[in-house]
């Protein structure tokens, strides 16, 4: 099984979009250093480390929009990919058993987010660490949200919570890709979905607040990828629990896992 | 007779896409060490079948046994001593010809660089291997694939079209390469090509197979010996056909250029030729023909065909 996840991530990790995904997400993290530092300038607001804010990289738009969108673009054809290109058939021709083929491309799928988000952690560190200054882990939150748990816990909880996030966000990009037999297709349709579903967050909040009785939408999947916005007061769910919110994440990454397995399990190579 | 279990076990496939039968009942059986091959126009569901054998489609109905283990309910057994080609052998074009077959190597235990080393060198590649793909030429990505198959020494070699995109001595050197494996290593090999010439060089069995169904299968000497066939070179063709098929003789090749066509039939040429002159055709010259596996194939798939004529 390691064999087959390692051979997942070399396929990610060799094709140029993802080197073109590490660029956009480098020169991303020094141009909002450089923003900061200029906002720092202008407000002159009390000094905060690139320790206080790093947490926050993985709450609000960036795990509601700007992670999905990029994990679309690396990973979204990791099925239906193969399929266009034809390299599936040699693939399953292979003595081992689809659920493991399937399994693997998602694990391997997983770690490349992962580490595509830590890459982006450490890099905005690097740059804002440079630009105002890399600050304390033990030193508290404080800064914009004013809380007082030391900055490392916050950074630590935020990662972790964000791992939930994205294991939630590929078991859909996996089953559509699976579903879907065009590679290009697969990558449309999971941008879209990425775009789509950080429209739909606001909107919800709204029809929520103005019908309560229409409270079972936040049920939906996407609701909950801001979950690790819940370690600075942002997720936008308010009125749920943090479990309640890891539970739903955790029941439609089940569902999304078994679908896109039953499928590949009973799907028919053609192309 | 040995008890040893078919190589590959097809018993009454079919493959239905909504309402069209792609494979219609179709039946055959390779043994260990036989190189049979699977002829049959293009279109006739000879890809379907194979991708059925290796398990990438389910079958509408029938059942598939590799070396007795059911394709479907056992299939990392049945599919563990197989290699394959299927249609054209894509690899990944970003990865070099090496991490290519390391990719597939890491799919089954045991796999050393020194068996990779030996595939490469067998296939002639070993100058080029480290070459990315995308430098490779149609030639080359064959050869990759017939490594990538025979990376584990299977105990069966599935080759669909293997000879797409080889040069002349490409395919030379396939066809000893295949015989080599089943005469020496007693491989069972399953070859699909259009190229006859091929086929009937290296096959000791065929099947043929038209419009999804198996119009004929035996060993390659019950197809190449048989019906007498003849080329006749005539005054008026079109009507010399027309009066040939309707008196039981298959046309196998419409020669309109000479004014000539080839036919077979169990009967004695002189009834034609009497036939013929009686219709007032002039008949200018009949000639034996020794019988090839393309003249079979061509009056099996043309008498399949409503008695149509390959032109």
């Amino acid at each position: 099984m390691i064999g087959l996840i390692y051979n997942e991530i070399t396929k990610v990790v060799a094709q140029r979009r993802f080197a073109v995904v590490i660029i956009i997400l480098t020169l991303l993290a020094v141009v909002s250093a450089l923003a900061a530092r200029s906002i720092h300038g202008l407000q002159q607001m009390e000094p905060i480390t690139a320790a206080q804010t790093i947490g926050s990289g993985v709450t609000g738009g960036a795990a509601q929009l700007l992670f999905p969108f990029l994990f679309a673009i690396i990973i979204g054809d990791i099925f239906a990919g193969e399929l266009t290109s034809g390299t599936m058939k040699l693939l399953l021709i292979r003595p081992v058993s689809r659920w493991k083929i399937w399994l693997s491309k998602f694990l391997g799928a997983f770690l490349v987010s992962v580490a595509v988000v830590l890459y982006c952690g450490l890099c905005s560190y690097a740059a804002l660490g440079a630009s105002i200054g890399f600050g304390s882990f033990s030193a508290p939150e404080g800064g914009i949200y004013n809380i007082t748990t030391s900055a490392g816990m916050i950074t630590l909880r935020a990662y972790g919570l964000e791992m939930c996030s994205i294991l939630s966000v590929i078991s859909v990009f996996m089953l559509i890709s699976t579903v879907v037999e065009s590679g290009v297709a697969a990558v449309g349709l999971c941008a879209s979905l990425a775009v789509v579903c950080s429209m739909a967050v606001p909107i919800i909040k709204f029809i929520v607040t103005i019908s309560p009785r229409a409270r079972w939408i936040e049920y939906a999947f996407f609701e909950h990828w801001q979950v690790a916005g819940v370690v600075n007061k942002s997720f936008p769910l308010d009125s749920w629990t943090l479990t309640g919110s890891l539970v739903t994440l955790a029941v439609w990454t089940i569902l999304f896992i078994a679908a896109g397995v039953a499928i590949f399990q009973i799907k028919d190579v053609k192309g | 007779m040995t008890d040893e279990p078919a190589a590959i076990n097809a018993v009454n496939i079919s493959k239905s896409y909504g309402s069209r039968k792609a494979v219609a009942d179709v039946s055959f059986q390779v043994r260990p060490g036989e190189v049979f091959g699977l002829i049959g126009p293009n279109g006739a569901g000879k890809t379907t079948a194979i991708r059925m054998i290796v398990g990438l489609i389910r079958p509408t109905s029938g059942s598939i046994a590799l070396f007795g283990h059911d394709i479907q309910h056992d299939f990392e057994r049945a599919i563990s001593p197989v290699g394959a080609i299927v249609e054209n052998p894509e690899m990944y074009k970003y990865f070099s010809g090496w991490r290519n077959l390391k990719h597939y190597a890491r799919m089954r235990p045991g796999i050393t660089n020194d068996q990779i080393n030996k595939a490469v060198a067998l296939v002639g590649l070993t100058d080029r291997i480290n070459e990315k793909i995308t430098r490779y030429s149609l030639g080359m990505r064959q050869r990759l694939g017939i490594a990538q198959a025979i990376l584990h020494n299977p105990k069966l070699l599935i080759l669909d079209e293997p000879t797409n995109g080889l040069d002349p001595q490409g395919i030379q050197e396939l066809r000893q390469m295949i015989r080599h494996l089943a005469d020496t290593e007693g491989m069972a090999v399953l070859l699909s090509s259009h190229l006859l010439h091929d086929v009937q060089a290296v096959c000791d069995s065929i099947a043929v197979i038209n419009f999804g169904r198996t119009v004929a299968e035996g060993s390659m000497s019950s197809f190449t010996q048989g019906k007498a066939i003849y080329r006749l070179v005539v005054s008026e063709r079109n009507r010399a056909i027309s009066l040939s098929q309707s008196n039981k003789w298959t046309i196998v090749k419409d020669d309109k250029t000479e004014d000539a066509f080839t036919a077979a039939s169990e009967q004695e040429i002189s009834g034609l030729n009497e036939i013929l002159v009686k219709a007032g055709i002039k008949v200018s010259r009949i000639e034996g023909v020794n019988r090839s596996l393309e003249d079979a194939f061509l009056e099996l798939t043309n008498s399949n065909n409503q008695g149509g004529i390959v032109e």
